[in-house]
């Protein structure tokens, strides 16, 4: 595991730098148009998975990363550990399509499981609706919204292969803190299951999906208030 | 991309109800017409799009037997309205449990949607040539302005 930074083939490096699921604020992106005052920027890339990666000399680096911090982001993580979340903007601000907060919990999830080690990369995708245009249903943990505060989770996606694949439904409708659990339960097992450079799926395929499944107990809360009525059914209710 | 009308929706919805001269009572989200107002009704209000598990709500035990001229037409406006989706179709679409709730009244059962609209029209002329056919002759009458 470590920093996503990279040398060329030119000596130059490519750094990877991470944002909020994709969510840059204006004061974030009055930043990265300073930094070209600061280090020699050579040229910028956004990234498939969020990310943004900026070419720099190697004598830039410290300053790059200090100048990065100071914004309010930070280097992108590299090898096997959970990477940085990509995420769907869907929450109500964003999407029209959006059942539910993807873009609040994505942001959650990275900040607690980003860069947390695994046997193998650990890629994890939330979409706010089951267009999944971030791809969730090829990622090792993909999160769909199927309602407020309600998520479905998929797991053993592979995308970005030769041999893509689809992750397997798990769960649907938990609470996004009921995510978070699962998502903890998932890694523990994979760690536990898996073998050094082993994807999830692989270790799905050697061990069953159903060792991956937490019993509910592991999710629930048995202190958890009933749930309310969703929002559709509050307004039939009140007809 | 188009925008969903829903205000025509809503209409075309309103015009298959059979309203208080021939329902004593009205049943409201127990009623297939009924349940589809107050989708539509719930869009507009709310700009959704989507209902989470709503096609699952349609209700299947209204047995009223409805006007099938003007439901033909209500679902060649809904099916007009459809986005053609494709494989990003979404069986919770408000477009799609209306279609449901429509269906269900001219054919007692529900007809399973592949994400394209004309695809649809010409499953349901299979199954029921008469009503396919009012309801392509609408929908053509719709798609050619």
């Amino acid at each position: 595991m470590g920093h996503a930074i990279f040398e060329q083939r030119s000596g130059i490096l490519g750094v990877a730098v991470v944002t909020a699921c994709g969510v840059i604020r204006p004061e974030q992106l009055a930043g990265l148009g300073e930094l070209p005052k600061k280090v020699s920027v050579l040229g910028m890339k956004l990234t498939t998975r969020q990310t943004l990666i900026f070419l720099i000399n190697e004598a830039d680096l410290t300053v790059f990363q200090q100048e990065i911090q100071k914004i309010g982001l930070q280097i992108g993580v590299f090898g096997n550990i959970v990477r940085n979340v990509k995420g769907c903007a869907g929450s109500d601000q964003w999407c029209r399509r959006s059942f539910g907060d993807a873009f609040g919990l994505g942001v959650r999830i990275q900040e607690q499981f980003m860069n947390q080690p695994a046997p193998k990369d650990f890629k994890i995708s939330t979409a706010g609706c089951p267009r999944g245009c971030t791809d969730p249903y090829c990622a090792d943990f993909g999160v769909i919204a199927v309602g407020a505060d309600r998520f479905d989770i998929y797991l053993g996606g592979r995308g970005g292969s030769k041999v893509p694949r689809h992750g397997q439904r798990i769960l649907e409708q938990i609470s996004g803190e009921q995510v978070m659990k699962v998502l903890d339960f998932v890694l523990q097992k994979y760690r536990q299951l898996g073998e050094e450079n082993e994807r999830l799926c692989r270790v799905i395929d050697r061990c069953g999906i159903d060792s991956f499944i937490p019993a509910p107990d592991v999710y629930i809360d048995e202190h958890s208030q009933p749930e309310e009525l969703d929002d559709f059914s509050a307004f039939l209710a009140g007809q | 991309m188009k925008e969903i009308n829903v205000v025509s929706i809503k209409e075309a919805v309103q015009n298959c109800c059979k309203g208080h001269l021939d329902c004593a009572t009205c049943k409201g989200k127990e009623c297939l017409i009924g349940f589809a107002k107050l989708v539509s009704d719930y869009a507009a209000s709310k700009k959704m799009l989507s209902i989470p598990n709503g096609l699952k709500m349609v209700p299947t035990q209204d047995y009223k037997t409805y006007d099938p001229h003007i439901v033909a037409a209500a679902l060649a406006v809904i099916n007009f309205e459809c986005k053609n989706c494709q494989d990003s179709h979404d069986d919770n679409c408000i477009i799609n449990i209306i279609r449901s709730a429509l269906e269900v009244t001219l054919l007692g059962e529900h007809l399973e949607f592949t994400g394209n609209p004309l695809t649809y029209v010409m499953n349901l002329a299979r199954i029921n040539p008469e009503i396919g056919e009012r309801v392509m002759q609408e929908y053509k009458l719709l798609k050619n302005g």
